[in-house]
């Protein structure tokens, strides 16, 4: 195999392992580029650690760091920990290794800060393949599409509004959808009928349990549905991660506060042991598993652990019609599924919602309001409940030929888009048209005053603080300078500070007026030693420890360095003395 | 720099003698050897001292000296004539260190008073220069400060994240014999020539050609060397195990829920098998050992992992890392290898010694050491 005639493409990407749109994605784009005679992938994914075996058909690195050194720099500092999460810190190592022609890089836009400052940047192809989901454009978008060979986005409205900016070198690629395990079923009445839900009209919705996704107003909306068609057995089915409550919707505590009956609104549930899954109402989580019988192992989804493509299939022909309310998305993989399963798709025209919400899509759009997220100031939709009601009786009350019409164009419209097939081959067709390139902690201040003066005798002028926080050695050690303390400051009082388990060691010593507990604050010497107005609480405070326990800075290859004055006492025995 | 140092330059005080009250506590002994076997961080913590102990023991036996551990409840037990883990506070700790005639131990708080008390001691150093951090006190002439081996001029790690550790370098016997040094005794004429890094985990390989009445808490059944699936079907009567085979396994054993993983190693992966291990929920790990059938095979069971098969390259690369003839050599190992109701250290005692690959593929389990004059 020659190398050299095939174009190396690098990947960078969630792992295509992940279960996530990205993940997915890389999985699509993976496989069948692997396939093709002309390109040779090699994979970089997020998600996964650096330097282990990602057992992929093809080369491939994860790219969180596993060095220690990188690890211990970047712990506790939540930018270089998100950075590294998108890989920052290896992509450069793996691009050396691998020496890839066109760099791929398809995440969201963030993900890529300060990329053009990279050494390898103007060395090869690049093209950026993102998710951009509302307006207005993200600035950081704006600025790298002129610093990469091609941007390409997600959902058509962005390529427009960036080329409505004057931002031409941008085009829309959609997500690879592999549909082959979605399809209409013949024996739908069963898997139906399994659940016990053959005689009613479910209307679905397939997400991860994140805040954009409307389930209030969808709630609302089918609430109004049922209060306006009572003779209409309607079941809500929402496949979701229902114990994330923390960072998405309570849908328990939703449904309780909208007097939705809960018996209406149903779940999916899977074994994390066996597999099995089953549609009910929502009844907690930590189940036993009906068939297995592991304990505690019957869950709705979580983000690692959920259904697989067959399954999920067979949850959207449980449905009678699929509705996608969100506040704004990438391509909401879950809308392509559900059409090319053969459903029709009520979905909000904002964002992507406009690559899959129109008649000649299979789709019927809802209608929203705009409001503005804080902070971000992005444009956000707020979808009608009214409408979903509305939209949701039109497709109850549709007769089969039009609903056969509908469904019909859901599925030609994901095969003629979407499918994996498709992006792939105009994914190709862009890589190889790309011109090859000439040579060329802030550590929040707590000034709150710990509650110390209570502790201490007599003036600020007359006491010291000794702090040494960590390990009884280090205590015990330096109990050896407290007898010059004494008689370089005979009338001071000498404070010491450790951790609770070390006080013993202190216990009797003479030269200590009082010992206390350690405190981080200890730390912030204008605090102790005083700050303007504040007087602090020590004329002294030393902090011997910050060289040897906060940074190392007396290693010095062991003994390589030397010490020019004396710095024992005359008590001290200096033949023992290494220095 | 020294610890102290640095602080003396930090405070601009001067380094005198350390001070703590000792607190006496009864020890039913006069003569005793003080161990102090664990860190706080546990980085430190030595694990051949079971090891060390073997070649002590007999010889203290013959001084008349008990042994006494100290330190936390949680570290490892080195069975000491006297045990007095998590027994202790801090001064009492201080008291029976400065009574004991030799103190053996890690890097950490008994190792300064043992220096402090000017103690015949040794004490061993691995994540950090011990020039840093060694006793500071105390005669030097009484003191064996062992250093972990540090090849090709590599530095300490300084981290607390050491995988694996770099004190367990240190063979046993240079711990035995610079305490015997230090009590005028012959060093021992045993020679460590390889500690591999699992050698201190309990496992119990079966081979299941026999029946057998194994019970242990970490069962292989290695069916890849033996596919009978009558003796399999007896183990598990009686323990919950791992498998290792070259073909697929009848479903009522998957059924049984005493299979906790299955390493499938075949040229044929066979799907079926693949998916029904999946279906009973046992964790695996599928390996395929045709190099070339590799990636189409990643790619038609894309949703599992699928590894390459590294017998030959383990083989090779343990070849470069153990240059002795392991025909002239003792080993032991924490792995044991049962059949019918003999046991055996290694695969390669299993079989008679004849395959030097079972060696180099089960290095990394095997202690191997030679004793008496070479």
């Amino acid at each position: 195999m020659s190398h050299s005639k095939k174009l190396r493409v690098l990947v960078h990407s969630n792992h295509s392992r992940l279960v996530t749109g990205f993940g997915k994605n890389a999985r699509n784009i993976l496989l069948a580029l692997h396939k093709d005679p002309d390109v040779e992938v090699i994979e970089a994914g997020n998600g996964v650690k650096h330097k282990i075996n990602l057992a992929t058909p093809w080369e491939s690195y994860g790219t969180h760091p596993s060095d220690p050194n990188i690890l211990e720099q970047i712990q506790g500092d939540s930018q270089k920990e998100r950075v590294a999460q998108y890989g920052f810190y290896t992509i450069d190592e793996i691009v050396e290794k691998c020496k890839p022609d066109v760099y791929l890089g398809v995440e969201d836009i963030w993900a890529f800060p300060e990329y053009e400052k990279k050494p390898w940047w103007n060395k090869i192809n690049k093209v950026l393949w993102t998710t951009l989901d509302s307006l207005p454009i993200l600035d950081q978008a704006l600025q790298m599409e002129p610093l990469c060979d091609k941007m390409l986005v997600w959902a058509s409205f962005a390529e427009e509004e960036m080329k409505r900016l004057g931002h031409k070198n941008v085009e829309t690629l959609h997500g690879a959808v592999d549909y082959s395990n979605f399809k209409p079923l013949e024996n739908r009445k069963e898997i139906r009928q399994r659940f016990n839900i053959d005689d009613s009209y479910v209307i679905g919705f397939v997400f991860k349990n994140q805040l954009r996704k409307s389930v209030p107003n969808l709630l609302q909306g089918f609430k109004k549905f049922k209060e306006q068609n009572k003779n209409v057995k309607a079941k809500l089915l929402l496949h979701t991660d229902w114990s994330e409550v923390h960072s998405g919707w309570d849908i328990p505590r939703y449904i309780k506060e909208m007097n939705v009956d809960p018996n209406d609104v149903l779940s999916t549930y899977v074994c994390h042991s066996c597999d099995f899954y089953y549609v009910s109402h929502y009844q907690g989580e930590d189940k036993n598993c009906p068939k297995c019988k592991a304990e505690k192992t019957f869950k709705t989804k979580t983000s690692t652990k959920g259904i697989g493509e067959v399954e999920l299939n067979e949850l959207y022909n449980c449905m009678d019609v699929y509705c996608h309310p969100f506040t704004s998305g990438g391509q909401e993989l879950p809308i392509q599924e559900a059409k090319a399963a053969g459903l029709i798709t009520l979905v909000t025209e904002y964002s992507c919602g406009t690559d899959s919400c129109y008649n000649h899509q299979g789709g019927i759009p809802l209608e929203w309001n705009e409001y503005r997220e804080p902070q971000t100031q992005f444009i956000k939709s707020s979808t009608c409940p009214d409408d979903i009601a509305r939209k949701l009786k039109q497709v109850y009350e549709m007769d089969d030929v039009d609903k056969w019409d509908l469904s019909t164009k859901a599925i030609k419209h994901v095969k003629e888009n979407f499918s994996v097939d498709v992006i792939v081959k105009k994914l190709k067709n862009i890589l190889f048209s790309l011109k090859k390139p000439t040579k060329e902690e802030t550590k929040q201040e707590n000034t709150q005053p710990p509650s110390l003066e209570e502790f201490l005798d007599r003036e600020v002028k007359d006491r010291i603080l000794l702090v040494m926080p960590e390990s009884a050695g280090d205590v015990f050690i330096v109990t050896s300078l407290l007898p010059s303390i004494k008689e370089a400051y005979p009338d001071k009082d000498l404070y010491f500070a450790t951790k609770k388990e070390y006080l013993p060691i202190l216990q009797g010593n003479e030269y200590i007026h009082k010992t206390l507990e350690y405190s981080p604050q200890m730390e912030n010497l204008p605090l102790m030693e005083g700050r303007l107005g504040h007087k602090g609480y020590f004329e002294i405070c030393f902090l011997p420890h910050v060289g040897t326990q906060r940074h190392l800075d007396y290693l010095h290859q062991g003994d390589a360095d030397k010490i020019m004055f004396d710095i024992h006492s005359k008590d001290y025995n200096k033949k023992y003395a290494p220095n | 720099m020294h610890l102290i140092e640095r602080y003396a330059l930090s405070t601009g005080l001067k380094i005198d003698n350390p001070s703590i009250s000792e607190q006496f506590f009864p020890t039913s002994c006069k003569n005793y050897v003080c161990f102090h076997a664990s860190s706080k961080d546990n980085l430190r913590d030595y694990d051949y001292w079971s090891e060390v102990k073997q070649i002590l023991d007999p010889k203290f036996k013959d001084l008349n000296l008990k042994t006494i551990q100290i330190g936390l409840e949680k570290d490892p037990s080195l069975n000491c004539d006297i045990d007095l883990r998590g027994q202790t506070n801090m001064r009492q700790m201080s008291w029976i260190v400065k009574n004991c005639d030799l103190f053996i131990g890690v890097d950490s708080f008994p190792a300064h008073l043992a220096g402090f008390f000017n103690r015949k001691m040794v004490s061993i150093y691995s994540n950090s220069f011990a020039a840093c951090v060694r006793p500071y006190w105390g005669d030097p002439a009484n003191q064996k400060v062992i250093e972990t081996e540090r090849p090709d001029g590599e530095k300490p790690s300084f981290s607390f994240n050491e995988n694996p550790k770099t004190v367990n370098r240190i063979k046993p016997e240079k711990i035995a014999n610079s305490a015997f040094e230090l009590l005028g005794i012959e060093p021992a004429k045993i020679k460590t020539l390889f500690m591999g890094l699992m050698c201190k985990q309990n496992f119990v390989e079966v081979i299941p050609s026999q029946m057998t009445s194994v019970v242990a808490e970490n069962i292989i059944v290695r069916m890849d060397k033996s596919h009978n699936e009558e003796v399999l079907n007896n183990i598990i009567q009686r323990n919950n195990v791992e498998v290792i085979t070259e073909k697929p396994i009848q479903e009522s054993l998957l059924k049984s829920g005493r299979i906790k993983k299955i390493t499938y190693r075949s040229k044929n992966l066979e799907g079926g098998f693949i998916k029904t291990i999946k279906n009973y929920g046992i964790p695996s790990l599928l390996i395929c050992s045709d190099k070339d059938k590799l990636s189409s095979i990643r790619a038609e069971y894309f949703d599992f992992l699928i590894q390459e098969c590294s017998e030959a390259h383990v083989v090779k690369q343990n070849k470069k890392r153990f240059k002795e003839n392991p025909e002239q050599c003792l080993i032991t190992s924490c792995k044991k290898i049962v059949c019918g109701d003999k046991i055996y250290n290694s695969l390669y005692e299993f079989n008679d010694k004849k395959n030097k690959d079972d060696f180099y593929i089960d290095l990394d389990w095997l202690f191997v050491y030679t004793e008496g004059d070479e």
